[in-house]
């Protein structure tokens, strides 16, 4: 693989990842907004 | 020439590979540590309102409310009715047997702003009986903000309590701790305990969770902790959670077996022992309205409220009588 295809490919994936990552969180914090002491409990991982 | 460019593309493969699995592990851990837990783990409607209204819905076959005719016979302006989400089986059979079904109007989600049977949760119903807006709310005891807002207004409330209930502390079911003291609660909340194994659980870190103000649960806390101050809670998602509500809104409606109650000093919070008061937190159920009310049937419904046909739907609901 080239050196330029290397780095395209290299960009193209941390890009895709920083967008799924801001999206888990963006989602997170929207959750957090009405999430219940109930639901919060139940889901522990134990 | 050729294995230069096979270790080159290995390497790249590699680089690849270890961004993504920083990305992944990172996003793991979010959905573990955060995003899981805060999923609903119940129905829609009870997640957006805290309780599924069409659920206690007064005079339809199907509700799960106590179904009792009252021998009261209101005539008049009948009086609004509002209040807490654990209470609102309660105030739902109230209505049932005190008003005709065309007094209350829900639209598939809410209630519409004609109908005598309201449901704003506590924040909402002290505020609206200040403002005028319901006749009675029927809540857990006022925050000191709800309290203030009234002085404010210059409108005074009678608080006349028509029930009890307990207080709750609540684990996950997986959590080994079953009993806790008063004290342990506290020192909990003030931070003097981090860990579970402190209190025969397992090594994990405690995190006492809190709700917001002006809420019935939260309140409660507040009048539960008194000058005990809650301490800042840094590494919270790290650990398992304590958190409170009232006793049948765990055990009735929400019913949500991956949580536990937690006994107090030995005491397990069942019906019979809020009933007898051995239980050490209980909460006292407010009919709420303004003393300067003008609508006579607001006092007419209150007292009938501590009657014996008031006090069986209380109790029938899965609370304990007053008195």
């Amino acid at each position: 693989m080239s050196d330029k295809l290397f780095r395209r490919i290299l960009l193209a994936l941390i890009a895709l990842c920083l967008v799924g990552t801001v999206a888990l969180v963006g989602y997170s914090l929207y959750l957090r907004t009405d999430c219940s002491i109930i639901s919060y409990i139940a889901n522990e991982s134990w | 020439m050729m294995k230069i460019d096979r270790l080159k593309l290995v390497r790249q493969i590699g680089i690849l590979l270890a961004v993504a699995a920083v990305f992944a592990s990172f996003n793991f851990a979010v959905f573990e540590l955060f995003t899981k837990r805060c999923l609903p783990s119940y129905g829609e409607g009870m997640q957006a309102k805290s309780i599924e209204l069409d659920q206690y819905l007064p005079f339809e076959e199907d509700s799960k409310i106590v179904k009792l005719k009252s021998d009261l016979a209101l005539t008049g302006d009948l009086p609004v009715i509002d209040g807490a989400a654990a209470l609102y089986p309660i105030f739902s059979a109230f209505v049932h047997a005190n008003y005709p079904e065309s007094s209350v109007e829900f639209d598939g989600e809410s209630f519409t702003a004609d109908s005598k049977l309201q449901y704003t949760n506590t924040r909402g119903a002290y505020q609206r009986i200040v403002d005028g807006d319901i006749d009675i709310a029927i809540c857990a005891v006022p925050s000191e903000e709800q309290l203030a807002y009234a002085e404010a207004a210059g409108v005074e409330l009678e608080l006349v309590p028509i029930g009890r209930e307990a207080f709750v502390f609540l684990v996950n079911s997986n959590n080994p701790v079953d009993n806790l003291t008063v004290d342990q609660i506290k020192d909990i909340y003030a931070g003097k305990y981090r860990n579970w194994k402190e209190l025969g659980g397992p090594d994990r870190l405690i995190s006492p969770l809190t709700r917001n103000e002006g809420s019935g649960s939260q309140t409660a806390l507040l009048n539960f902790l008194g000058d005990t101050e809650i301490a800042p809670d840094y590494d919270s998602l790290l650990g398992s959670a304590i958190g409170f509500s009232f006793r049948f809104y765990v055990e009735g409606i929400v019913e949500d077996g991956s949580v536990k109650m937690l006994a107090l000093n030995g005491v397990y919070p069942s019906a019979e022992n809020v009933a007898n008061g051995s239980y050490p937190i209980i909460s006292e159920i407010y009919a709420v309205y303004r003393k300067d009310d003008p609508n006579e049937n607001v006092k007419l419904l209150v007292d009938w409220m501590l009657s014996e046909q008031g006090q069986q739907i209380v109790e029938e609901s899965g609370y304990c009588r007053v008195g």
